[in-house]
């Protein structure tokens, strides 16, 4: 035998000895390739005419023409990432078919060939209007796996075509009824076991009547997977094969699990494609950007179909078709990411859509939107935080693609913007949303992150910082409400170093104005419950003094009309602990004029009952204080400000807590004046609304601290009326005090407010000739937090907790008895 | 050289990976490049369609039994010779096997019909092919569909410059022009994996 085919066997292949020589690295270059002779180039092949016929022999000839047995391909149609698809004739009979040959191999016999053929005889037995026909499949001779089926000249769908386009989609209806011919084309095949796997719109062909006929059914996924020729579409998709735009959740999983209703999420995404003339996700979105943009969908579709409408102008105000609202709703059915939330079938999908048409009523359910919200919130636990990571991660492309697009301002405040909405979401959606405290720290760490990577390409940017400063600050008020006022404060510090010098730039000036006075406030905030009162007042005064610059610039502006409210209303309880009531009367004195115009401004505000609120109660506190006597009746209107609020948004946080302090103080107030029995009815009911927003949400301190301070007073009240009614037992206040470290995260003012209910409740216990309770009691809150109050107070304490423990002893027998 | 395109291992950083430790996925790769040319190139010497598929596997076996231990190294001997040699061996052994077959029933055993050519000429041919086929594939996936569209046709249809340009919409200059820069980055492709490989 022969050494190998180097020598120069005939004139044809003469190339071989030029190969053979190594020619230097300048000879492969392409701009040589014109010099005469290139001995890294077969013969002949510098002149195009030659090689354009050799080429023609090498593709033409052996590869396909002859490859799929009993048929002649006549030519290409076209190429897609897995097939290649010829336009041929049957030998047998002469008719015009599709062959397609796809671009992997599977050796004869072998486990996937196999499976092949099972499939195949699958596929023949699917007939049905709306589905591509396969008449035979198998082996081409170089081992590709090969699918012979009905031509259809009409091409298919490249992309969903927006309703209103000229063609099938030009009228609503007519698009609509092309849309549920595909779910029952579709719904044909899940009833005889086979899953299509890669709806798409590339496989929706449209016949010569341009009905859809549906393509591809299962087959092309399946022999890939089986193979384990997968696409790299992206980094992150390795071993996914298909379309990720319009591929259901679990499709990109990694159980790949997959069954009819990941079919009918595909449909649901061409239905919104078909809709709103652009896809769900873009389709270059990454796995996990598209899983977590499909999570935000969850949420917030069905406002969305619409706003997308009309922004784009397919929704003119003079279209003959309005766009019905059931159909969002049968979009977001049909795009749950839990498959249990969907359409259980394609064919459900389809008689929803034929009822819009019809105008019937639907199947799907319809979920308002604080439902909606709050099962999201409960049913995704994690999806939130994803959700900002993915936002997040859009963002902060989008930034970096900055630098390098034309169009730098649109992607640059698109990004900002992204940020914006995320930022909102962490304040608005999850401080004030019942549960929704444990979802915060993690979305606002990971805007926080992309901030910090953002300015690392971007050192100095205004925007960014201020984007920044905003994180930290909303982070503080977390690390405060968590009872860590140490991190809060070094959030703040980092927020107030940034947002000092950016109140100078103009870009930014005025959102950084409004940032810079909610960190004082803040930082205010936590001096004065450490007891820091000289430096809460400098803090608030700061904030005022920018408020009111504010307010000057732009007196129409109610956010800032707000905020100067608040700093006031800061400032004159501040002036009432220090027992300052000029200053508190001057502060308050402009609260009511504040509050009336912001409610001329924006009538429909939510946060205006808050104000009115604020403005009883804060003269409630001052009339006390003042001597006045007690200030029952403006706690009385405060509360029922508040109440309102509490009924028409009941999932909201914040009106319930603000509705159970003020029946603490009503019930306070009424107890002075002797009105006993009302005021254990107001304690009680404030007590049962900290219970509950307690067990929504454990971590919130200020609950805590106020449910105690109300446990106590009950417990006083019901000792004061010599009932031992049901809401509270003393059992209940003393395990309460006893579990561990329930106390030690209060507040500096909460364990003094405390400590003071604590010891009004012994002695009231004591004076009800019960003094070994009282003495449990406050020895138990002297423990935990006895080192908040000073020295005096401490002593002062501990000598009525001395004589109460030697009541105790002199009828120690008798109480003892009692108690059994 | 210029740099290989990622999805597209050059032939030498397959064959690194075939020897030693040989990975389904490099394997299935192999499969890809070389099967229609060992194919091709047993239809011709003669073996029919039934002994082209056996030796396929004849081949494949043999090759994943030897690449373990085969170093690829340029200044010895190419991979063009090599593959050629393993292939040569099988069809021989596959003929030698059914020759003795035959000779019992007496008949010739030569089932197709062999090619006039030189079995050296053959393989030749069938290796220029080769190279091309892989050569018009990674273009295909480089070039942008409309550029593409345009090389193919002249390839493919053998349609003229002025037929391609009123198909796609361009002018018969403008079809000149994306006709020169697809087949020089053909040529292109071609001495690289020349290069590489043989």
């Amino acid at each position: 035998m022969k050494g190998g085919p180097r020598g120069r066997p005939s004139p044809k292949t003469g190339s071989g000895a030029g190969v053979g020589r190594e020619g230097g690295e300048g000879a492969s270059r392409a701009r040589d390739a014109m010099s005469t002779s290139d001995p890294l180039l077969p013969e002949g092949w510098e002149d195009d005419e030659a090689l354009l016929a050799e080429l023609q022999s090498a593709l033409g000839e052996g590869i396909l023409r002859d490859a799929v047995p009993g048929h002649r391909l006549v030519r290409e149609l076209g190429v897609g990432g897995q097939a290649r698809v010829f336009l041929a004739e049957r030998l047998a009979d002469g008719a015009v078919v599709a062959v397609k040959v796809l671009e992997l191999r599977m050796l004869p016999n072998s486990r996937a060939a196999r499976r092949l053929e099972r499939e195949l005889e699958v596929l023949q037995r699917l007939e049905h209007p709306g589905i591509v026909r396969v008449h035979e499949g198998g082996l081409t001779r170089c081992w590709r796996p090969y699918l012979v089926e009905e031509y259809l000249p009409g091409g298919a769908l490249k992309r969903v075509l927006p309703l209103g386009a000229p063609g099938p989609c030009a009228d609503l209806d007519g698009a609509l009824e092309l849309f549920a011919r595909i779910c029952d084309a579709v719904d044909h095949a899940h009833k005889r076991g086979v899953v299509h796997r890669d709806l798409k719109p590339s496989n929706v062909l449209l016949d010569a009547e341009g009905s859809p006929k549906v393509a591809d059914f299962g087959i092309a996924r399946e022999i890939a997977e089986l193979v384990g020729a997968v696409e790299p579409v992206a980094a992150d998709t390795v071993g996914f094969v298909g379309s990720l735009a319009y591929a259901s959740p679990e499709a990109t999983g990694a159980a790949r699990d997959v069954d009819v209703r990941s079919d009918v999420f595909s449909l649901g995404v061409l239905l919104f494609e078909l809709l709103t003339g652009i896809p769900v996700v873009p389709h270059d979105a990454t796995l996990r950007e598209r899983v977590l943009a499909l999570e935000r969908l969850d949420d917030h579709l069905p406002s969305r179909v619409h706003r997308l409408r009309r922004r784009r102008g397919l929704l003119p105000a003079a279209a003959p078709h309005r766009l019905p609202r059931e159909l969002d709703a049968v979009v977001a059915e049909a795009l749950a990411l839990d498959r249990e939330e969907r359409y259980q079938s394609a064919a459900a999908l389809a008689a929803d859509v034929r009822a819009v048409v019809d105008g019937r009523p639907l199947l799907a359910r319809r979920l308002g939107p604080m439902r909606r919200a709050v099962r999201f919130v409960r049913r995704h636990p994690t999806a939130v935080a994803s959700l900002a990571l993915a936002m997040v991660a859009t963002a902060a492309f989008a930034v970096q693609e900055v630098g390098r697009a034309r169009e730098r301002r649109a992607n640059y405040a698109w990004a900002l913007d992204t940020l914006g909405v995320l930022l909102d979401q962490a304040v608005a959606g999850f401080e004030r949303l019942v549960g929704g405290e444990a979802y915060r720290g993690e979305l606002l760490r990971s805007a926080l992150d992309a901030f910090e990577t953002m300015l690392q390409t971007h050192p100095g940017d205004p925007a960014l910082r201020l984007g920044r400063a905003r994180c930290l600050l909303l982070l503080g008020v977390l690390h405060r409400d968590e009872g860590d006022p140490a991190a809060a404060l070094t959030a703040y510090r980092r927020a107030l170093d940034d947002l000092r010098t950016l109140v100078a730039v103009p870009k930014v000036a005025r959102d950084a104005r409004r940032a810079l006075s909610l960190t004082l406030v803040r930082i205010g905030d936590v001096r004065k419950e450490d007891g820091d009162l000289a430096a809460a007042e400098r803090h608030y005064r700061e904030a005022l003094s920018v408020d009111q610059e504010r307010a000057a610039a732009a007196p129409e502006d109610v956010t800032a009309l707000d905020d100067l409210f608040w700093s006031h209303h800061r400032l004159g309880h501040l002036a009432l602990m220090q027992e300052d009531l000029e200053g508190a009367r001057r502060a308050f004195a402009r609260l009511e004029p504040l509050a009336d115009r912001i409610q001329a401004l924006d009538p429909e505000r939510a946060a205006n009952w808050n104000l009115f609120f604020a403005v009883q109660r804060s003269w409630a506190a001052w009339d006390r204080l003042a001597g006045r006597g007690p200030a029952r009746e403006r706690l009385a209107r405060a509360e029922a400000a508040v109440r309102r609020r509490v009924e028409t948004s009941p999932g909201l946080w914040f009106p319930r807590f603000q509705l159970a302090s003020v029946l603490g103080a009503l019930a306070a107030a009424e107890a002075e004046e002797g009105l006993l029995a009302e005021a254990l009815r107001h304690a009680a009911e404030a007590r049962r609304i900290l219970v509950e927003l307690e067990g929504a949400d454990p971590s919130k301190q200020e609950v805590a601290a106020l449910l105690l301070r109300t446990d106590l007073e009950v417990l006083r009240l019901q000792v004061l009326l010599g009932t031992e009614a049901t809401s509270v037992t003393r059992e209940s206040v003393l395990a309460r005090l006893a579990e561990d470290g329930s106390l030690s995260r209060l507040s500096a003012l909460d364990r003094v407010a405390l400590l003071g209910a604590a010891e009004r409740c012994a002695l009231a216990l004591a004076d009800a000739g019960r003094p070994g309770l009282g003495a449990r009691i406050l020895a138990a809150v002297l423990e935990d937090i006895g080192d908040a109050t000073t020295e005096g107070d401490e002593a002062r304490l501990r000598a009525v907790l001395g004589d109460l423990e030697r009541r105790a002893g002199l009828q120690a027998g008798g109480e003892e008895g009692g108690n059994r | 050289m210029e740099p290989a395109r990622p999805d597209e291992p050059t032939r030498t950083a397959l064959l690194r990976r075939l020897h030693g430790d040989p990975d389904a996925e490099a394997w299935n790769e192999f499969c890809t490049r070389y099967s229609e040319l060992v194919t091709n190139y047993c239809r011709r010497t003669g073996l029919g369609a039934d002994d082209c598929q056996e030796l396929f596997q004849e081949v494949f076996f043999a090759l994943f039994q030897r690449l373990p231990r085969f170093r690829y190294d340029r200044s010895r001997g190419r991979f063009r010779a090599y593959l050629w040699r393993v292939v040569h061996n099988q069809a021989m052994a596959i003929r030698r096997r059914r020759g003795r077959r035959r000779e019992v029933g007496g008949t010739a055993w030569v089932e197709g019909q062999a090619s006039a050519d030189h079995p050296d000429a053959i393989w030749e041919e069938e290796w220029r092919k080769h190279h091309l086929r892989r050569a018009v594939e990674r273009l295909r996936r480089e070039l942008p569909s409309r550029h593409y569209e345009v090389f193919r046709l002249s390839a493919y249809e053998r349609l003229t410059a002025a037929e391609i340009a009123q198909r796609c919409g361009t002018s018969v200059q403008m079809v000149y022009k994306l006709r020169s820069q697809a087949m020089e980055r053909l040529r292109t492709l071609v001495r690289r994996q020349i290069e590489e490989e043989g």
